[in-house]
This record gives structure tokens, C-alpha cells and sequence, in this order.
């Protein structure tokens, strides 16, 4: 289980975070949804160790890691797939699994990855950033399903990429469901993640707006949640007019 | 058209498609909206406008002159001012020198000499240049806080310092990217405010390319909305409001 | 053809050795993404090390050298990684240079404090006898030396692809943030590339000690050389480094060759790789070098140097200089004025370093052309005010040269071109009769109304004092504006137009300009200047005591002035001045990062920090207030 208690957190002086509170309990899947900009991206960064928390707790399984840098809190169970595909460009798809297994069973992995993906399969040699941005993300994507970290925090997997690639890679986090990870996804398009997540959250503006189940956002509020931060439909101002 | 223009624009990154015959018109005297989610190519379409990014296809016009294939520099030139998403200050001066090494940059050439305060410019110029810049001190509400140096200054704060430091460059067209970012609510609405004001007083053409939808229904005239790089709607807010393609293209087709 | 083939082998033999030196420069420049100017001075230090277990203690050579380089160099390594460049992760360029440059002026002020400054002779390492290959007579040293310069090239490339470590500093220079987040480490890869790059340099260093035997600056100064190998591989590639080496090796050796008959260009073998890193700056088109992890800095920096004219300073600048030959025995005149001068020289560095964040390693090459001009423009006749103004214009265009290719490339690359270029100048220039004249000493006359040395003081500080509010002045008009905006928002600049190339390379002249003038003054001063007057290294020793005191401000001019030149007239002690640049290489290490070095902390810190870091927690909690009771009902 994943808990964020009470998290501020920013950048030099600006705050970005302010008093996140947030549970993704065990084997349970979580939808952070809100408008850009509104601190999603910080919120899976700072959990996973790459920006540090100005105050707050991070615990998994109830141990603090929030004073752990980012590797270690890796090794100790966390896994993000970052936005804008986690891979290295410029390494060999075959040097990128080498790398997420950090050498362990190379052989074992790229069975698996055929299993899950034939076509990287077929480019093991060829440099990941030359890959189109479908096979990169699958590439991203293969990292949370070949470490068993029992927390996968997924940022963006949809950006960018043509429907049917999407539903491929929603696959693989149906298959991490599968596998009772807890899940933690950020995501453009909230009706792919709304279908397969258990709770859903909303930030906007640093701080969480909403916290429900997916069933609490089928009338249609999502929308103008993400308009303005509020539930009613807002009043038409006027607008136009000048010229 | 007095402003800018960007007809059919095309933008391809090594087979990847970012940009699909989008054009916008934001013509002089109006607030121009450009927005989408994530990854739409806002950001793209903001480059190909200020000519960091060289489109594939399609052409940019700024006061009806083609400048599909002019530098960032020389768009400035021509009165292209824009601010950062990422706060971008001249720290270590004070608010009035950041806004006054903008106002400056009008009236005096940059020569060797210029740059040592040594100009053939009349006394009327240099005084001509000291009141615009207090014009604008004045008008962006930064008054009290003119000789405090810019990095000691709140995000809020410093993003009107960077809008009256474009402005005193005198431009034509106005690109703003994300002005919002980082502030507050309040402090949104009050950036809005003071853009609303100023747009009344200068004859500006202005592309407002953003996330806060409050400022951007509250400030636009005239919306354009993208997705996958196409263009999918073009409204006035009330349309944007009500339309279920933005809604869609927002949250996906099934909860829309 | 076969009168070039014994110069050919002695240029692989160098070119190994400079090949061993590139690549190690090349593993930690791109896995930290910190040029370490102090590479050569490690390589240095090791073949000291090497040496003294070596004869001091008598270990045998394999062991001794094993020590030097596999336990010695990487501890520098780590020490250099964890100690000195910690605190840098996001720091501006110009700090970083600054770190290396005073470690290099450390260690080897350490060597000569310790070893003293003659060379000392070091026995060959490999037997030294020949074999005849095609009629051309070769060392077995010379073949053992590169055999393991390619070994080491083919380990570095097997580690690279082969090991788990190599894959992971792979991964670290292309993606640090990544490497976390699958799990490696990033600060222990980063700190094993200064290990490994701190090895290499020392294995450079013994195998070339035997050569040219153990002389502090010269060891350092040749593993430098490896810097024109790295850059032709643009600082990243190793196999285009490693050729440069070898390329470098020969070009180097074929022109020992060809020089021999021409004494005036005996300087030429040995400023070729620096001749090739400056060429290939010049040459390059931009974009060809773009710094690793300059992007970050921005924000990191802290405002410093006042906005206003400092009126109240220079007049009590003045006021002290005037009172001050009254209360000193004749005899330390000559002491205050070369302090009043060397203000001058401090100020002109500061508005590069303080200001533009520009960092100039030849200074001392202006002073010495502003010297000997001003003796040559003497000899013809031309009167002393005049003539010092034209020997200042005088290296203008020569700044301007310098400063125009590198200024467009970056920070790192001016610094390196400017090092370049002061190598170039002491060991090809100052030798040629132009500068110096034909018998190596060129004598400046003090102006005639200001013969004796009271009153050449008075018209020292005359001249020093114009100098100081031409800088000062400088700092509060638009151009002194534009460059402080320059270090701040490069990219806001441009989208008000402003090109602020145009500034950086006036004030680069400026400031060459003030340091050939008071290069001019010192000649008069002590009424002549020879080739040891002002060596290249004094260069970097200026830099780092003028970093210590603190380069945005006058203060800081002031300081450093006293700090070099009146601090050993006072302390006559010998090991006081043994240690002095020691002291100021560590200086500059602690606080280049400091607002404005030592004098910064004579000030109240300031408090804009604080502000605006309890500003944005007020602003979250007046939010958090807003939203608290929305928060309560949602849960």
C-alpha cells in the first residue's frame, strides 16, 4: 500500500503541492485525473524520489520512504513510468531491459517481453529513441512488468499515440491489475482509466479537489471540474463584443 | 490582416505528425485563445508562431508579411514579443531595470557606444523611454516594488514584471505561454485583469496559449482548440462552454 | 620520406600518452557533465606520488606505479566528486570552471611546496633499448607505451559494452533522472567515472614522467594537452579523442622537425595541441558544442554587485591610496604600488568573471603585450600617456579574435580557448623577438615628470583610479545591465533584442584592454619585463585569488590586490609564499559559489532568499486555508 500524507512540495520558490493527501491501497488501482498543470506530474515525481518533498510523509507498507533517495525507493518496491516514454533514447532496446533488470537473467526477460510485445522483440538491436512513439512507450511500459515492484505509478502512457496503440498498452496495465500490483495513473484521457480504476482523485491546482469512486463522476461533472476546480456549471460571462 | 496569421500548418517530427493543418488568426485588438490537452501540439503551434520551430508545411504571417522562414530574432524585430512558461527574469535587476532595458532596446540602437549610455537619441527619446517604463510599472500594479530586484519577487509578481517587459518593448503581436503556471487562483484572476486592461489600451494582437480555463474563457474572444494536432473546434467561449467536441477531446468519448 | 619516420614514432608514442590523458577527460566530462581543468595537475600529482614511493621509499616501480594510479588517482577522484563537486549539482557553468581551476592551482602549488619548484629526473620505466624496424631505430619504451595506451582504449571500449557498470554510465549520461528511477544509483556511477578519469590521468602521468622528467607546471601543462584531443572529439567521443591524441602526437613531433632550422618558432612542437583546441573552437560551427547539464543553472544563481555607482568606495579608495606612501619606509613604496596597480588588474578581471561570468585564463598575456608595446611605442618615440592608451588598444583586437568564436559557443569554451591562447602566447609568442626583442627583456620607462617612486606611485593610483570608474561606470550602464541580464535569461534577452554577443565580447575587450594598461604600469614600475615576469600559470593564480576575494565588487579587487601582493612583502617567511597559491586554489574551491567570495561575508547576507521562501509558505497556507473545508466535505 501506498500512502502520501500531508505533501507540500515545489521548486525553488514556488509551491506546486499543497497538502496532498493520497492512498493507493493494496492491489488497487488509483486514477489521478485534473487539468494540466494542476501538479499531477509533480505529485508521481516527488513519491518516486526525483523531487523532494518540502513536508509530509510518503509511506509504502507504512515505512517512510520520503527521506530515501530515488534509487533506492526503486529497489524498495516503487516503480514510475514517466511521462513522455521511460526509456533510454540512445541505448539499445536490448541495453534498455538489460538496464531495468540491472543484469539479472537477461535470457528469461526477453522471452517475456516476446510474450508480451513480439514486436520489440524484432528491434532488440535497433537504438530506442528511433523506435516509433507506440514501441517506446510498450518499451516503457515492459519495465513495470518485468520488475515486480508492488507500486507502479504510470504518467501520461497515452500521450501522443493513436488509439490502437493506447488500448495495447492499456493491455499491459490490465496485466499488472492482473498481477494485484497497486496502481497509480495519471491520465489525459479520464475514460480509459476511469474504466479500470477503483478510486479516482482530482488535483487541481496543487491540492486534491475530489475523491470518489468512478461511479461519483458519471454525470458529467468531470468536465467542468476541470474547467474551474468546481462541480457547477459555470455562469456563460460575457465574452466577445469588443470589434 | 494586422496581427498574426498561421495558415495550414504542418509539422512533422521523424514520421510523427504533430501538427496537422492547423491556422489561427489572431488579428489586432483581440485575445486569441489556443488551447487542447496534453500533448495536443499547443506547444508546437506556440514554436512554429514565435519561429523557434520551422513548419513542414504551411505559412505564418505577421501583418500580412510572410515570415514562415524568419529567426526568433528577427520576429522580434518585427514586434513579436513573448513571455516564458517557465518564469523567465532578469533576477539580479530591478523590477524598473527589467522593464526599462526592454523600453530602452526601442529607442537606441545597439551599437558599441549605445551600450555605454553614450546615444545620438534626443533628450526627448531617453525621457520618451523613462515614462513608458513607469507607465507600465504603474499599470501592471508594481509601483511599490520597482527597485526591488526580480528575483526576490513572487512567482505572481514576476509574471507581470515579464508582461510589462514585453510590453515596453513596444511589440505588435504578443505571444504568452502558460502565464499562469505556478500562480494561485488569485493571482490568476488578477493577471487576468490587468491583461484585460492593457489590452484595452494598446492595439495588440495577442495569442494566449493556456491551461487555467477560467483565465482563458474569461479573457478570449476567440478560441481555437486542438487535438492530435488537428484542429478540432474554434469558438467564442460560450460555444467552447457547450461544445461536446472540446469535451471530449478533454476526457475521452465515454465519460463526455 | 624516411628522415620523417623516427619523428613519426616519437609522435604515436606522445600521441599514446595524450590518448590515455583524452580519455579519461572524456569519461568524466560526459558522465558529470564537469570539464575538469585540474585532469593534467592529478597526472601530476600521481607521477609525484609515483616518485617519491618510487625513490623516497624504495617500493619497486610496478608497485609503486600500481599505488600512484589505482589507489592514489581514483581517491583524488572521489575526493573531487564528493568532496569539491557535490554542492554543485545545478550550479552555474563559471563555478564548476572555477572549482577545477583552483584544484589545479592547488595541487600544484602542493608539488612545489613540497618537492620544491626544479626538476627532478625520473629513472625510464621500460628498458630503453632499440630495435631496427625498415631502417628506423624504435624504443621498446616507446612500443610498451603504446601497447598500453591501446589496451586501455580497448578495456575502456569492452567496459563500455560488456560490463554491467559500463551499461549503467551509459545510462547515466543519457538519462540521470531515468537511472533512479530503475534503480541504479547515479551518484555512485558519477563518482566511479572521476575514479576511473582520475586513473587514467595519473597513468598518463607516470608513463610520461620518465620523458620530460618531474616538473610540476610542464607534467600539468602536457596532460593538458589532451584538451585539443578532447575537443576534436567535442569533449564526448572517445574514438574521435583518441585519434585526436595520436593526430596531435604526430602533427606535434613532425614539426619539431621542421622548426629546427627556424629559432624563432622553436616554441611551435609543444603549442600545437594547443594550437589544434583553439583551432578547432574557432572552427566549429555552433551548436557543434553544447555543454552537458548547463540548462539547470539558471535558476540556481544569486544575485550579486550592486546597481549603484560606487562613489563612496572610490573616494575612499582614493582618499587611503593618497595617505598611504606617508606612513611607508621608502622601501615598501614599490610594494603599494604594485598592490595599486594590481587593483586595477583585479578590477578589469572582475567585470569578466563578477559580471559577464566570463572566465579569461590569459590575463597575464594582455599584461605582458600591454608591457612590451608600451616599451616598443617608447622606443619610437611616442609620449607615455599615449602610448599606454595604445598599448591598451593594442590587444583589443587581439581579445576580440579570442573572444569572438568562443563567445559564441559557451562559457566552458572560452575559458578553454582563452587557456589555449595564453599556452600559445608564453611558448610561441613571447619568444619571438616582436614581443620581447631580440634579447629576450623589454625595458619600460616610467613617464619622465614621475621618475622616482613616490611620485610614480601617485601617478600609478592617477591612472588606477580612471581605470576603476571606466569599470564601475561600465556596471551601471545599459551594457552593465545587459550583461547581468545576460547571466540571468539568455532567452529573455533575445526576445526583447538584444543581441548580447555584441555586449560579452565588449566588455571580453574592455577588460583586456585594462589589463594590458596596467600590464603597462607594472613594466614601468619595476622598468622592465622579461620572459619570467609573467609566466601562463599566473594567469590561473590571478583567477583563483581574484574568485577567493570576491569578483563582483571593488572590495574584492581590492582584497585580492592585498591578498597577493602585499601579503608576501609583509609575511617574508619563504613558506609563506610557498603556500600562498595552495591557499587561494582552496579559496576559490570553497567559494566560487559564494555571492561575492571573502567580502561577500564582510556584508549582511541577503535576506531576498528568506523573503521568498516564507512568501510562497504563506501563500500555501492561506490556499490551504481556502480549500481546507472543500477537502473535509470530499473526504
Amino acid at each position: 500500500m501506498l500512502e502520501v500524507r500531508n505533501l507540500h512540495a515545489g521548486y525553488q520558490n514556488l509551491e506546486v503541492l499543497h497538502r496532498v493527501d493520497l492512498k493507493v491501497p493494496s492491489g488497487r488501482t488509483v486514477a489521478l485525473l485534473g487539468a494540466n498543470g494542476a501538479g499531477k506530474t509533480t505529485l508521481l515525481n516527488v513519491i518516486a524520489g526525483l523531487v523532494p518533498a518540502a513536508a509530509g510523509d510518503i509511506l509504502v507498507d507504512g515505512r517512510s520512504v520520503v527521506s530515501e533517495p530515488a534509487h533506492l525507493r526503486a529497489r524498495g518496491g516503487i516503480c514510475l513510468v514517466p511521462e513522455g516514454r521511460g526509456i533510454f533514447r540512445h541505448l539499445t532496446v536490448r541495453k534498455n531491459i538489460a538496464m531495468f533488470l540491472s543484469g539479472r537473467n537477461l535470457g528469461a526477460a526477453l522471452e517475456r517481453v516476446g510474450r508480451w510485445f513480439p514486436r520489440l522483440t524484432e528491434r532488440l538491436e535497433q537504438v530506442a529513441g528511433t523506435m516509433s512513439g507506440g514501441e517506446q512507450q510498450m518499451l516503457a511500459v515492459c519495465r513495470a512488468l518485468l520488475v515486480d515492484a508492488p507500486i507502479v505509478m504510470a504518467d501520461e502512457l497515452s500521450v501522443g499515440l493513436a488509439p490502437v496503440v493506447v488500448d495495447e498498452i492499456f493491455d499491459a496495465v490490465e496485466m499488472l491489475r492482473a498481477e494485484g500490483r497497486s496502481l497509480l495513473i495519471v491520465e489525459q484521457y479520464a475514460d480509459r482509466v476511469l474504466r479500470v480504476a477503483d478510486y479516482v482523485y482530482i488535483l487541481h491546482k496543487g491540492a486534491i479537489e475530489f475523491v470518489g469512486e468512478p461511479a461519483q463522476l458519471a454525470d458529467g461533472s468531470l468536465f467542468h471540474r476541470y474547467l474551474g476546480g468546481s462541480a457547477d456549471v459555470p455562469q456563460s460571462e460575457t465574452a466577445g463584443g469588443r470589434r | 490582416m494586422n496581427g498574426l496569421e498561421a495558415r495550414d500548418i504542418q509539422m512533422r517530427f521523424a514520421g510523427l505528425v504533430a501538427l496537422d493543418g492547423v491556422t489561427l488568426e489572431a488579428p489586432r485588438g483581440r485575445v486569441t485563445g489556443l488551447i487542447g490537452p496534453n500533448g495536443a501540439g499547443k506547444t508546437t503551434m506556440f514554436n512554429v508562431c514565435g519561429g523557434f520551430l520551422r513548419p513542414t508545411q504551411g505559412r505564418v504571417f505577421i501583418d500580412s508579411d510572410d515570415v514562415t522562414t524568419s529567426s526568433p530574432t528577427d520576429r522580434a524585430r518585427r514586434g513579436v514579443g513573448r513571455t516564458f512558461q517557465r518564469l523567465e527574469l532578469f533576477r539580479s535587476l530591478t523590477v524598473r531595470e527589467n522593464i526599462a532595458l526592454a523600453a530602452e532596446g526601442q529607442l537606441i540602437s545597439d551599437g558599441p557606444l549605445a551600450q555605454l549610455g553614450i546615444t545620438r537619441n534626443s533628450r526627448a527619446a531617453r525621457v520618451a523611454n523613462r515614462e513608458i517604463t513607469e507607465k507600465l510599472i504603474d499599470d501592471v500594479g508594481l509601483t511599490g516594488l520597482a527597485d526591488r530586484r526580480a528575483g526576490e519577487l513572487s512567482t505572481g509578481h514576476g509574471r507581470l514584471v515579464e508582461l510589462a517587459r514585453t510590453l515596453a518593448n513596444r511589440p505588435t503581436v504578443v505571444l504568452l505561454d502558460e502565464p499562469s503556471s505556478g500562480l494561485d487562483p488569485v493571482e490568476s484572476a488578477r493577471f487576468g485583469a490587468i491583461l484585460r486592461r492593457l489590452m484595452d489600451e494598446n492595439d495588440l494582437a495577442l495569442l494566449l496559449v493556456e491551461h487555467d480555463m477560467n483565465l482563458v474563457l474569461s479573457l478570449c474572444q476567440w478560441i481555437y482548440v486542438i487535438d492530435f494536432g488537428r484542429p478540432i473546434f474554434e469558438g467564442t467561449p460560450d460555444d467552447i462552454r457547450r461544445s461536446p467536441e472540446v469535451q471530449a477531446a478533454y476526457l475521452g468519448k465515454a465519460v463526455a | 620520406m624516411k628522415s620523417f619516420l623516427p619523428f613519426l614514432i616519437i609522435g604515436v608514442s606522445t600521441g599514446a600518452v595524450y590518448a590515455l590523458a583524452a580519455m579519461g577527460l572524456v569519461v568524466t566530462y560526459t558522465t558529470s557533465g564537469i570539464f575538469n581543468f585540474a585532469h593534467g595537475a592529478v597526472g601530476m600529482f600521481a607521477a609525484y606520488i609515483f616518485y617519491t614511493l618510487r625513490v623516497d621509499v624504495g617500493i619497486p616501480t610496478g608497485l609503486a606505479a600500481a599505488v600512484a594510479i589505482l589507489l592514489v588517482a581514483p581517491a583524488i577522484g572521489v575526493l573531487i566528486d564528493r568532496v569539491l563537486l557535490q554542492r554543485f549539482v545545478g550550479g552555474s557553468a563559471s563555478s564548476s570552471i572555477v572549482v577545477s581551476l583552483g584544484l589545479l592551482v592547488a595541487l600544484q602549488g602542493t608539488a612545489v611546496a613540497i618537492y620544491g619548484g626544479e626538476t627532478r629526473s625520473v629513472a625510464p620505466l621500460f628498458p630503453t633499448s632499440t630495435f631496427e624496424v625498415g631502417g628506423v631505430r624504435v624504443g621498446y619504451d616507446q612500443v610498451i607505451v603504446v601497447a598500453i595506451a591501446l589496451a586501455a582504449a580497448l578495456g575502456l571500449s569492452l567496459f563500455f559494452r560488456r560490463t554491467q557498470l559500463g551499461l549503467k554510465t551509459q545510462a547515466v549520461v543519457g538519462d540521470r533522472a531515468l537511472t533512479g528511477l530503475v534503480g541504479v544509483d547515479a551518484r555512485a556511477v558519477t563518482t566511479f567515472s572521476w575514479m576511473l578519469g582520475s586513473a587514467f590521468a595519473a597513468l598518463s602521468g607516470v608513463l610520461f614522467a620518465p620523458f620530460v622528467g618531474l616538473d610540476s607546471i610542464l607534467l600539468t601543462l602536457l596532460v593538458v594537452q589532451a584538451f585539443g584531443a578532447a575537443v576534436i572529439g567535442g569533449l564526448r567521443n572517445l574514438t574521435l579523442a583518441n585519434a585526436g591524441a595520436y593526430g596531435v602526437g604526430i602533427a606535434a613531433a613532425l614539426s619539431t622537425k621542421w622548426v629546427a632550422t627556424v629559432p624563432s618558432l622553436r616554441g611551435l612542437p609543444s603549442s600545437i595541441p594547443f594550437l589544434v583546441l583553439f583551432l578547432v573552437l574557432v572552427a566549429s560551427p555552433k551548436g557543434r558544442f553544447t555543454e552537458v547539464g548547463d540548462s539547470a543553472g539558471s535558476a540556481a544563481r544569486r544575485s550579486v554587485g550592486t546597481n549603484r555607482f560606487p562613489w563612496r568606495a572610490l573616494a575612499v579608495l582614493t582618499a587611503a591610496a593618497l595617505v598611504v606612501p606617508s606612513l611607508l619606509s621608502p622601501a615598501k613604496l614599490l610594494t603599494a604600488s604594485a598592490t595599486v596597480v594590481f587593483v586595477l588588474m583585479f578590477a578589469s578581471l572582475g567585470l569578466l568573471v563578477g559580471l559577464s561570468r566570463q572566465v579569461s585564463l590569459c590575463h597575464a598575456v594582455f599584461a605582458v603585450f600591454g608591457a612590451t608595446t608600451l616599451s616598443h611605442l617608447q622606443s619610437a618615440g611616442v609620449p607615455y600617456v599615449l602610448a599606454l592608451v595604445l598599448a591598451g588598444l593594442a590587444v583589443v583586437p587581439v581579445g576580440a579574435l579570442i573572444a569572438i568564436p568562443a563567445i559564441r559557443l559557451s562559457g566552458l569554451f572560452l575559458a578553454l580557448a582563452t587557456f589555449g591562447f595564453g599556452v600559445l602566447a608564453e611558448s610561441l609568442l613571447f619568444n619571438s623577438a616582436a614581443v620581447f626583442g631580440s634579447d629576450g627583456v623589454a625595458f619600460v620607462a616610467r613617464p619622465s615628470p614621475f621618475q622616482n617612486d613616490r611620485a610614480f606611485y601617485y601617478f600609478a593610483v592617477a591612472v588606477v583610479i580612471v581605470g576603476l570608474i571606466v569599470i564601475e561606470a561600465v556596471r551601471v550602464t545599459r551594457l552593465g545591465r545587459i550583461l547581468r541580464a545576460m547571466a540571468d535569461s539568455p532567452v529573455a534577452l533575445q526576445s526583447i533584442r538584444v543581441n548580447p554577443i555584441a555586449s560579452r565580447v565588449m566588455v571580453f575587450c574592455l577588460s583586456a584592454f585594462l589589463a594590458a594598461v596596467s600590464g603597462g604600469l607594472l613594466g614601468s614600475l619595476i622598468r622592465s619585463m622579461n620572459l619570467a615576469s609573467f609566466g601562463f600559470f599566473q594567469s590561473l593564480i590571478w583567477l583563483t585569488v581574484l574568485v577567493a576575494a570576491g569578483a563582483s565588487s571593488l572590495g574584492g579587487a581590492v582584497l585580492a590586490a592585498v591578498l597577493l601582493v602585499t601579503g608576501p612583502a609583509v609575511f617574508t617567511s619563504p613558506s609563506f609564499t610557498e603556500w600562498q597559491p595552495v591557499a587561494f586554489g582552496l579559496g576559490a574551491m570553497v567559494l566560487a559559489q559564494a555571492p561575492n567570495g571573502l567580502v561577500g561575508y564582510l556584508k549582511p547576507p541577503p535576506l531576498a532568499d528568506f523573503a521568498a521562501r516564507s512568501r510562497w509558505r504563506l501563500a500555501a497556507s492561506r490556499h490551504r486555508a481556502r480549500l481546507a473545508p472543500r477537502l473535509e466535505e470530499a473526504l
